[in-house]
């Protein structure tokens, strides 16, 4: 009997341990933990046609910067809720943070980037404030209220029905981050360490991607496109 | 007996007819609450139903303005719903504000929004700006998360778009509830 509970116990702890992610991504990440702090970040991308995306769904790329928790977080990058047919489609740039509680800040542009050139989105602390910039524009400015000790680069898919969208790519024409590096404890790391992931659809090629060589990239495509 | 019979017979026709009537004039009902929720729009008099707490993390202040905007809350409203469909879809309510706002943030406007603003060209940002802000409540959507997020997926459920009051151009939008 006690050998039956222990193994249920096992079982169980293992179903709560497998973290979960609740929309699909594709690229990779990294969390330092306890004692860094990541106070910039940078990628350019390359996005030679936008994606689909129909109803109920939105298709983005970005940068991101996290708590040693995974869930406090800020980013930057392009976001394409439903293609309108409007002058980039649209694409928008946007940038959010979320200090966690329900307490999520958002901010939209009218315009995004255009298809097929390399657009650059960086975060900086700065004064105290997580400093969001598209292009070398800013976008929005938020108080940087926490150490980011993690990293992330990544394609993400979300909506009510997420696989409604397209990850940004196609097997023909990938999406290419590249010029991936950030500053961390006062030092600048160029193509820092990712575990990267590809959930459902998506798709990458990371053969190119050499930890500490500047002219790394990073080759993602949605495989059904 | 027969008494209460026929009052839960009355009360049971006049909810019968409410219930009717809404689903006759839902629209409308809709369109008259729309336009009795837009502020009044005078020269000094400033009201707010956004969160100012959460305007300050944003960077946004506003203050009174000092003369009647260039275009009216309608033309306001269009321009919103045009420059962001996706994000106004599902509201139920819109509510319009007239401020002059501040964010200094912001850069990232459409060629169109600096050719016909020569100041906000000038400024490169927003700085006691006219504008209003037209803000679309009532919907529901979730915004991006990390890989390996697993708290309660961050829901919206408004969206604030700003309007430059003197021409007409949808600068930005923004959301913190």
């Amino acid at each position: 009997m006690n050998k039956f509970l222990v193994s249920i116990a096992i079982v169980l702890s293992m179903l709560v341990c497998e973290p979960a992610f609740a929309t699909p991504h594709d690229g990779g990440d990294n969390n330092l933990g306890g004692g860094n702090s990541i106070t910039s970040i940078y990628m350019d991308d390359l996005t030679p046609n936008y994606p689909n995306v129909f109803a109920g769904s939105a298709s983005s790329a970005w940068d991101m910067l996290v708590d040693a928790t995974g869930q406090e977080y800020v980013q930057v990058g392009w976001y394409d809720a439903v293609q309108q047919g409007r002058v980039v489609d649209g694409i928008r740039y946007f940038s959010e943070v979320n200090y966690g509680n329900g307490n999520d800040h958002v901010t939209w542009s009218t315009v995004g980037p255009q298809a097929n050139s390399i657009h650059g989105y960086r975060i900086s602390v700065s004064n105290g404030y997580f400093v969001n910039y598209a292009d070398d524009a800013t976008i929005a400015s938020w108080p940087a209220s926490f150490t980011a000790t993690g990293y992330q680069f990544y394609e993400e898919l979300n909506g009510t029905t997420p696989y409604n969208a397209q990850f940004a790519g196609q097997s023909s024409a990938h999406a290419r981050f590249s010029n991936i590096r950030i500053f961390n404890n006062g030092s600048t790391y160029y193509s820092p360490y990712l575990t990267f992931h590809n959930d459902t659809d998506g798709s990458y090629n990371s053969f190119y991607y050499t930890i500490g060589n500047s002219a790394s990239t990073i080759d993602l495509w949605d495989s059904r496109y | 007996m027969k008494t209460l019979k026929k009052k839960a017979i009355i009360v049971a026709f006049f909810t019968a007819s409410l219930l009717l009537s809404s689903l006759l004039y839902g629209n409308s009902l809709k369109y008259k609450h729309a336009n009795a929720n837009t502020l009044p729009i005078k020269p000094g008099q400033v009201e707010t139903n956004l969160n100012i707490d959460q305007l300050a993390i944003d960077g946004i202040t506003l203050d009174i303005p000092t003369s009647n905007a260039k275009i009216d809350t309608q033309t306001a409203i269009n321009a919103a719903q045009n420059a962001f469909p996706e994000l106004a879809v599902g509201a139920t309510d819109i509510k319009v504000e007239y401020h002059l706002l501040t964010n200094k943030s912001y850069q990232l406007f459409s060629k169109e929004a600096l050719d016909k603003n020569p100041e906000l060209k000038a400024k490169g940002h927003m700085e006691k700006l006219p504008a209003y802000i037209v803000s679309f409540r009532g919907g529901s959507f979730s915004m991006s998360q990390p890989r390996g997020y697993n708290s309660s997926a961050p829901e919206h459920h408004e969206v604030d778009v700003v309007i430059d009051a003197s021409t007409g151009v949808a600068l930005m939008a923004f959301s913190d509830r």
